[in-house]
């Protein structure tokens, strides 16, 4: 067999959940306790050693003491690796907080394990550089979609994209159109705050970015298209998030006039990567303070008071499905049920409604034919509760969930939490007619 | 190990393609547990379906492959690792649960069900399942059984074993059985538990559920000494109130527990956390009780949490102790070991001065209850230094439980990791008897081989010597007996089985009762006493234990013909006289024990025609047990499978004969 190389460095530094520490030592902590592997998604589903947290840190520490040669088992390697959610709830669960996900993003640099073809990832390239020209080639694209030229394309793409394909709502709208539609602006002179819209707000549910931006109840300043570098972070190269991150950062401070802008956003995965932001500038101690800096101005949208003067309570029954593709959510989601609380009272369901901790985000895109299993036990959770709503705190949980039960149990709809300030009317997929 | 082809096709036909796995990525990973050792095997098997698994046995038999169950795989002992190689099975997709019946109390799960899971499910319907290792997060109910790991509410409800009622059990060959505490024959679903899957596989559980409690009340309590705490243990025993678990920690552990979750334990010596449930008002007797006895003892500070979130309070510290440690260090191994209540305070100073002789960083945990102590010790698994420092020191702890009368293993087991010290607690005819059952079960050797006893025991355990006059005369005699290999049936009070043709060899002689402890609540008697005189000697020092109030007979042969199995649960230790004249001593005085076959079930209901049970040890207490009928037994043992294979390894002459034995083998 042809050897590959595979360079990962043992010594060098990784930014995990809580610290920053080697591959080598985070491998080594751990004491193969097994308190993560119930908590871990691809593990319910694949029932494997080899598919749990504690068989891809043990993985890890092998490659690191070059027991295994990698290169020999490039497949199964890629398979274990690709299947991490990355969603960290193994770290939340493990006592010593061994970075699983940090480690597996790190073994899919040195694997050079992409699930991305490469035309797509010049396409969320020039996201960064070109945002306009990014936004115009997407939108050529998913009008392409909706007539039909993309089905043509199905067969050759990976499996994956036929799951994204079937998560995509039918009829889609970028924010810039939807703001452009109710006349709003997206520089304003007197902003008072930031509002950085979720990669599905911006491009795919313009009416989530106009009730993001209507729920903070004050004239934002919309970013548009900006990066924040979680996704080079996630699937590039970490030179590439760093320099994205920095200009976020630049961008920030200049915004600034006497105060700092608080920087709000609907993407819970965006918001926890910003608040780990001086994780990830933990050798360039300047950068790292200007980071804390942001992060201690970064907001989840759930963070502002939420009041559409809508005071009668809310037909139906509610759940939230606080999960997340990258940091669990933590106070986010406990401020976000409390909000729900004020408006389903005993018709939110107090516990979580799924009995595994699977978070529906990411699903399609991390687990190939495991998706569909893992999906339909979502919807199966949802109909024995039956329930009318499920309230996402992530844009892409949302849309997948909705994919979900639009096929198989359409008396439920999950959508973003943005959507409580829409009443109860039902707003079907992109339309912003219904919006109060 | 050569995988055979054509095995590696059936293997494939049966299981699927992708559940046969021989690469070295998934060989790697399925060769370790919690433990240090790590074994590679050479097949990794997933099994998703339970009716595979005769099939899958009978296969791996006929190809002399051994094979090793795996689930959770949180062993810390090195139970899960391939030694000599060969098949792990992945049984994680057993996990379904069945049934579960509250009017006549019972689950029926399969063996991969995570026991967290079975306690969700019977938790709305207002039941539980007794047993709780710390681990029940992740553990299986299997794993459970099979290393009898019970927690701490073991003491007031009963270890996994007695929890468990009835086992699908399949035999390394694949021959299925149904195992039962109350069947005819030896308590065989009491031997496989703890037997660490070296018997073969458990297939399918039916466990004893029953209701929660309602109400749950919660004490931590500071001491000015270890002994104090324990004392105070002790006198809560004697007053009959059975706390629903007693967790325990040193200074030192409270200190960094403190240091690292902020959950308001105050700094002393010791200190105890105490639940007692049951009904309000006797709650609150209990408490007034309690109250008295920690004043008695000197207490420092009593807390008492009375609502879920104040118990959830005090319990955040002792939950987050592994944590704790955790974060001292990259690695930690947590040791286990079970002495005798009374001896815990001496052995708990004896194991820091061990700690600080090897200079290792220990938290020391215990279940004051029933003496089961877990040395939590932090180190770097990179360092070579470290890992002898931590090994050695984790041997001399178990040394020093044997040498306070424990045992070696409360509920980790023994796997690779204790072996060493096994031939250190029994003597070498005791770890002769149970390679004989290990072989009765496992001919070939292919279940989870080179578990638990020791390699090359002969050399280094120690000979056992009867010092009991009495029991040393029968000693002699049934050596006698065994060099001219002339039969003879044991018989005492003659209550149960009428006389045989053969020569006698009665019992009545051991008719002592060697000790009565009142500070760990256990009789030791011998077997010859009669159940009438026992009782009559127990009531006059207030003292109650679980045996029929009108059996006629004696102690031995209560046990032997198992007419009260549910006194065979209360059973501590034992010791033996085998046929041909050894001696074999199990356990002590110690509420839990994991360490080897458990010889109190292998005996009980074995008719005699195993040994000659000279003495036991079971538990009494300090308030009336109920009163019940000793059942009338039909002897049935001879058409058992186990039984035969038992005893021809044990007695293959057949010197000793019993009623059953002779019925089948004329």
């Amino acid at each position: 067999m042809k050897k590959t190389p595979f360079p990962l460095n043992p010594f060098a530094y990784v930014p995990g959940l809580h610290e920053v520490t080697t591959l080598q030592h985070s491998a080594a902590s751990c004491t193969r306790c097994n308190a993560c592997v119930q908590s871990c998604p691809s593990y319910f589903s694949r029932q494997e050693e080899l598919f749990s947290p504690r068989g891809r840190t043990q993985l890890l520490r092998l490659i690191l003491e070059k027991k295994i040669q990698p290169a020999a088992h490039r497949a199964l390697l890629q398979d274990t690796v690709r299947t991490c959610l990355l969603c960290a709830r193994c770290t939340e669960a493990c006592a010593g907080a061994v970075p699983v996900a940090v480690q597996m993003t790190a073994l899919r640099r040195a694997a050079n394990i992409t699930r991305w073809p490469l035309g797509l990832r010049l396409l969320l390239h020039l996201r960064g550089t070109r945002p306009r020209l990014f936004e115009v080639l997407l939108q050529t694209a998913l009008f392409l979609r909706r007539l039909g030229c993309v089905s043509v394309l199905i067969p050759a793409l990976p499996r994956w994209m036929k799951h994204a394909h079937a998560v995509l709502p039918r009829r889609t709208q970028s924010l810039r159109r939807a703001l452009k539609a109710h006349a709003l602006p997206t520089e304003p002179a007197q902003a008072s705050c930031i509002y950085l819209p979720s990669p599905e707000a911006a491009h795919v549910d313009g009416a989530a970015g106009l009730l993001s931006v209507q729920w903070l109840n004050q004239q934002p300043r919309i970013w548009l298209g900006r990066p924040s570098g979680l996704f080079e972070y996630l699937h590039g190269r970490l030179s590439t998030c760093l320099r994205q991150a920095k200009k976020l950062l630049t961008d920030w401070e200049k915004a600034a006039t006497a105060t700092p802008l608080p920087l709000v956003t609907d993407s819970l995965e965006i918001y926890s990567f910003l608040k780990n932001y001086p994780v990830l500038f933990a050798f360039l101690p300047g950068w790292k303070r200007r980071a804390q800096r942001l992060a201690e101005h970064v907001f989840f949208i759930t963070d502002f008071p939420f009041s559409d003067g809508n005071t009668t309570p809310r037909p139906g029954r509610a759940a939230l499905e606080d999960s997340s593709a990258l940091y669990p959510p933590g106070d986010v989601a406990v401020r976000a049920r409390e909000i729900l609380q004020t408006h389903f009272g005993k018709n939110l369901l107090q516990c979580r409604y799924s009995r595994f901790p699977v978070p529906a985000a990411g699903l399609s895109l991390g687990q190939g034919t495991q998706a569909e299993q893992t999906v339909l036990g979502h919807v199966k959770d949802v109909a024995r509760e039956q329930l009318t709503d499920v309230y996402c705190l992530s844009g892409w949980a949302a849309l997948e969930l909705n994919a979900a039960l639009r096929r198989y149990y359409p008396a439920a709809q999950a959508k973003h939490i943005v959507y409580l300030r829409a009443g109860y009317e039902r707003i079907s997929d992109g339309k912003l007619q219904a919006v109060r | 190990m050569h995988i055979p082809s054509k095995l590696l096709h059936a293997l494939k036909h049966l299981l699927g393609d992708e559940h046969v796995r021989t690469d070295a990525l998934s060989l790697a990973l399925n060769g370790y547990d919690c433990s240090p050792s790590r074994h590679r095997p050479d097949l990794v098997l997933t099994v998703t379906r339970p009716q595979q698994l005769p099939e899958l046995l009978a296969l791996l038999s006929a190809h002399k492959i051994p094979f090793i169950a795996r689930a959770a795989a949180t062993n810390h002992a090195g139970g899960c690792g391939a030694v000599r190689g060969g098949a792990v099975l992945n049984l994680n997709p057993l996990n379904r649960l069945y049934r579960i019946d509250t009017r006549q109390q019972f689950a029926d799960a399969d063996p991969a069900l995570v026991t967290g899971h079975l306690q969700d499910a019977l938790a709305p319907l207002g039941f539980f399942y007794a047993p709780d290792p710390a681990s029940e997060r992740v553990s299986t109910l299997g794993g459970n059984l099979a290393q009898n790991a019970s927690g701490a509410r073991c003491l007031k409800y009963g270890n996994t074993a007695e929890n468990t009622l009835q086992a699908s059990f399949l035999l390394p060959d694949g021959t299925p059985l149904t195992l039962r505490h109350d069947g005819p024959g030896p308590d065989w679903l009491g031997l496989v538990a703890g037997s660490e899957g070296t018997l073969g596989l458990i297939e399918k559980l039916r466990v004893h559920i029953q209701p929660a409690p309602t109400h749950i009340q919660t004490f931590l309590i500071s001491f000015p000494s270890l002994a104090a705490s324990v004392q105070t243990v002790t006198d809560l025993v004697s007053c009959g109130i059975m706390a629903r678990c007693v967790e325990a920690m040193d200074k030192l552990t409270a200190q960094t527990i403190e240091h690292f979750a902020h959950a308001g334990y105050p700094e002393a010596e010791a200190l105890l956390l105490l639940e007692l449930d049951g009904a309000p008002e006797q709650i609150k007797q209990d408490e007034h009780r309690l109250r008295q006895l920690c004043h008695q003892n000197g207490s420092l500070h009593i807390t008492a949490a009375y609502t879920p979130q104040e118990r959830e309070q005090l319990w955040r510290g002792r939950r987050a102790a592994y944590a704790a440690m955790a974060a001292l260090a990259p690695n930690v191994a947590v040791g286990d070991g079970t002495v005798p209540r009374s001896e815990l305070p001496r052995t708990l100073e004896k194991v820091r001065r061990i700690l600080d002789q090897h200079g290792v960083t220990a938290s020391l945990l215990f279940h004051a209850g029933d003496g089961n102590f877990h040395p939590q010790i932090v180190f770097d698994a990179r360092l070579p230094d470290q890992v002898h420092r931590v090994s050695k020191a984790l041997q001399d702890i178990l040394k020093a439980c044997v040498d306070a009368g424990g045992t070696v293993s409360g509920e980790h087991g023994i796997g690779v990791e204790k072996r060493a010290v096994m031939a250190y607690q029994y003597s070498r005819q005791t770890l002769r008897l149970f390679q004989k059952i290990k072989h009765a079960f496992d001919p070939q050797h292919l279940a989870n081989p080179e578990k638990i006893i020791p390699v090359g025991f002969e050399g280094r355990a120690a000979l056992y010597e009867e010092k009991d006059p009495a029991a040393a005369a029968l000693v002699q005699e049934i050596k006698r007996r065994f060099a001219r290999r002339e039969k003879s049936f044991i018989t005492g009070a003659g209550s149960q089985v009428p006389p045989l043709p053969q020569p006698a060899l009665s019992t009545r002689s051991l008719h002592r009762v060697l000790d009565i402890d009142t500070t760990n609540y256990t009789v030791t008697a011998q077997a010859g006493v009669s159940v009438r005189t026992l009782l009559d000697t127990l009531h006059a020092q207030h003292l109650y234990a679980r045996l029929p109030a009108h059996y006629p007979g004696t102690l031995g042969g209560l046990i032997a013909a198992k007419a009260a199995p549910e006194f065979t649960g209360q059973l501590t230790g034992l010791q033996a006289i085998l046929p041909d004249g050894d001696v074999v001593s199990y356990g002590g005085k110690v509420m839990k024990n994991a360490a080897g076959y458990n010889l109190c079930r292998l005996f009980a209901g074995s008719w005699g025609a195993l040994g000659l049970i000279t003495q036991v040890t079971f538990k009494v207490y300090a308030l009336p047990q109920p009163d019940y009928t000793a059942r009338s037994v039909q002897p049935g043992a001879a058409a058992d499978l186990l039984f035969r294979a038992v005893k021809q390894e044990i007695d293959p002459q057949a010197l000793f004969v019993s009623p059953t034995f002779e019925v089948s083998h004329p």
